[in-house]
């Protein structure tokens, strides 16, 4: 019976609704009662209740939250979560990024940044890991490492295996290859850029935590190659945040 | 009854039946589709904006900054914020003791790239008037990146906070306060300075 209050017209909206070139879901409220907040968090005060049968527009959503507009005209900002039982019933579409993200990616996407130590040097690193099964996964990064008369830049592809990803605390294993560029400060010397081929393997742990972020510690060793004859070899240690889509 | 009648009846039955059936088909296959199209709740989860303000340094005086900020709400609570930034700096101060200073030229351009994560730690609202209330949020920001200056690179932490009013779903505004610690060596001698950035933003949520 609680479906059969379900109503959704999927009218236009209104003129507001037809700039952003959508129509705006329109149905009856299914929950005994949700509280309208006057900001998406749950520090903003509540100011208003909605009951249940009430008929509601949704305009928009912001990570858990979502804007709706009663037919009194009041507009307030609801969770996600404790709509669930009329966004169910009421088989609304989420939007095309997020159709993506539910149906495609399963958390399989991962940016981060880490922070930490190259050979006693400061080092920073950006990157994006995609997951291609349970234990293997590729990833992309970019970072710089600064020295004292140099700074370098460098990029690399590193295959990871993780044997245990369903575990919360998690090893993992990477194996890659790369580019550094060592650019000297110009203050300092006058030197060219230097480039160099790398290839590194690495250790490391990752640790799930809330619903979608990702604490790192890894261990890398990077082998440079300097030349045919010549190569040397850099320890680097970092700890990184990431979050998952 | 022999069977042979029976079967007969049975034949002619059949033969009617299929008869009637390709000339009146009880149910139609060939219905049309309906196309049920759910209408989309938009997720505005991203902004971007665009700012300015003015960044001190701590050698090289202080001018406009502008820049770019482009954000992602992770959830309620945390956020994350790419930032490219561009000001000018000067060696005037240096020139007047250091005959030809410290620079190739007086004004040289400082620019810098950071990913920062952001803390909405106190969401609130803004009252303007008695009729009029903005929510709002004070957060803490902080990441790393890379400051440009010289052709020299730094690795750069910065740490700041800020306040963000939602003036409607679309447009927010912003002012931030930022401080950037890197190393410098432009004056002989390696030192970590500070540097100190106050901005008013101007951003859209898609």
């Amino acid at each position: 019976m609680k479906t059969l209050l379900i109503l959704l017209l999927a009218l236009l909206a209104g003129p507001a609704a037809q700039a952003q070139g959508g129509t705006l879901p329109r149905l009856a409220l299914s929950e005994a009662y949700v509280e309208l907040h006057t900001g998406p968090g749950r520090g903003y005060p509540v100011f208003h209740v909605a009951a249940r049968g009430d008929e509601v527009q949704l305009l928009l959503a912001h990570t858990g939250w979502v804007k709706l507009r009663t037919t009194q005209g009041v507009e307030g900002w609801v969770r996600r979560e404790d709509l669930q039982g009329t966004l169910t019933a009421a088989g609304l579409a989420p939007g095309a990024v997020q159709r993506f993200v539910d149906t495609q990616l399963h958390q399989r996407l991962e940016f981060g940044a880490a922070w930490g130590r190259f050979v006693g040097q400061p080092m920073l690193r950006l990157s994006g890991r995609y997951r291609l099964g349970e234990a293997l996964g590729v990833e992309a990064a970019i970072g710089q490492v600064q020295g004292l008369y140099s700074g370098t830049d460098f990029w690399q592809l590193d295959a990871t295996v993780e044997p245990m990803s369903d575990l919360a605390l998690s090893p993992y294993l990477a194996v890659g290859v790369g580019r550094f560029s060592n650019i000297p400060n110009a203050s300092l010397v006058e030197q060219g850029s230097t480039h160099a081929n790398q290839a590194h393997v690495g250790v490391g742990a990752r640790w799930r935590f809330g619903s979608r972020y990702v604490l790192r510690a890894d261990w890398s060793l990077y082998t440079a190659l300097l030349s045919e004859q010549r190569s040397r070899e850099y320890r680097a240690l970092t700890l990184g945040l990431s979050f998952l889509f | 009854m022999h069977p042979a009648p029976q079967a007969a009846a049975l034949a002619l039955l059949l033969a009617c039946g299929t008869a009637a059936q390709a000339a009146d088909p009880v149910i139609d296959p060939a219905v049309a589709r309906r196309d049920v199209k759910l209408p989309r709740l938009p997720n505005k989860d991203f902004d971007a904006s665009l700012f300015t303000g003015t960044y001190a340094t701590q050698n090289f005086g202080s001018a406009a900054v502008v820049g770019l900020r482009a954000g992602y709400h992770l959830s309620e609570d945390f956020f994350v914020q790419a930032t490219f930034g561009r000001t000018r700096v000067s060696d005037e101060a240096f020139r007047q003791v250091l005959p030809g200073g410290v620079f190739p030229n007086e004004k040289e351009t400082l620019s810098y790239a950071n990913l920062s994560l952001g803390w909405n730690l106190l969401p609130g609202e803004v009252f303007v008037g008695r009729g009029i209330a903005k929510a709002s949020a004070f957060y803490l920001v902080g990441g790393v990146g890379t400051t440009h200056v010289l052709d020299q690179r730094r690795q750069t932490l910065n740490l700041g906070f800020g306040g963000r009013v939602l003036m409607s779903d679309r447009w927010a505004v912003s002012v931030d306060v930022r401080d950037h610690l890197f190393s410098l060596d432009l004056l002989g001698k390696r030192q970590s300075t500070q540097n100190l950035e106050a901005t008013l933003g101007l951003s859209v949520t898609f």
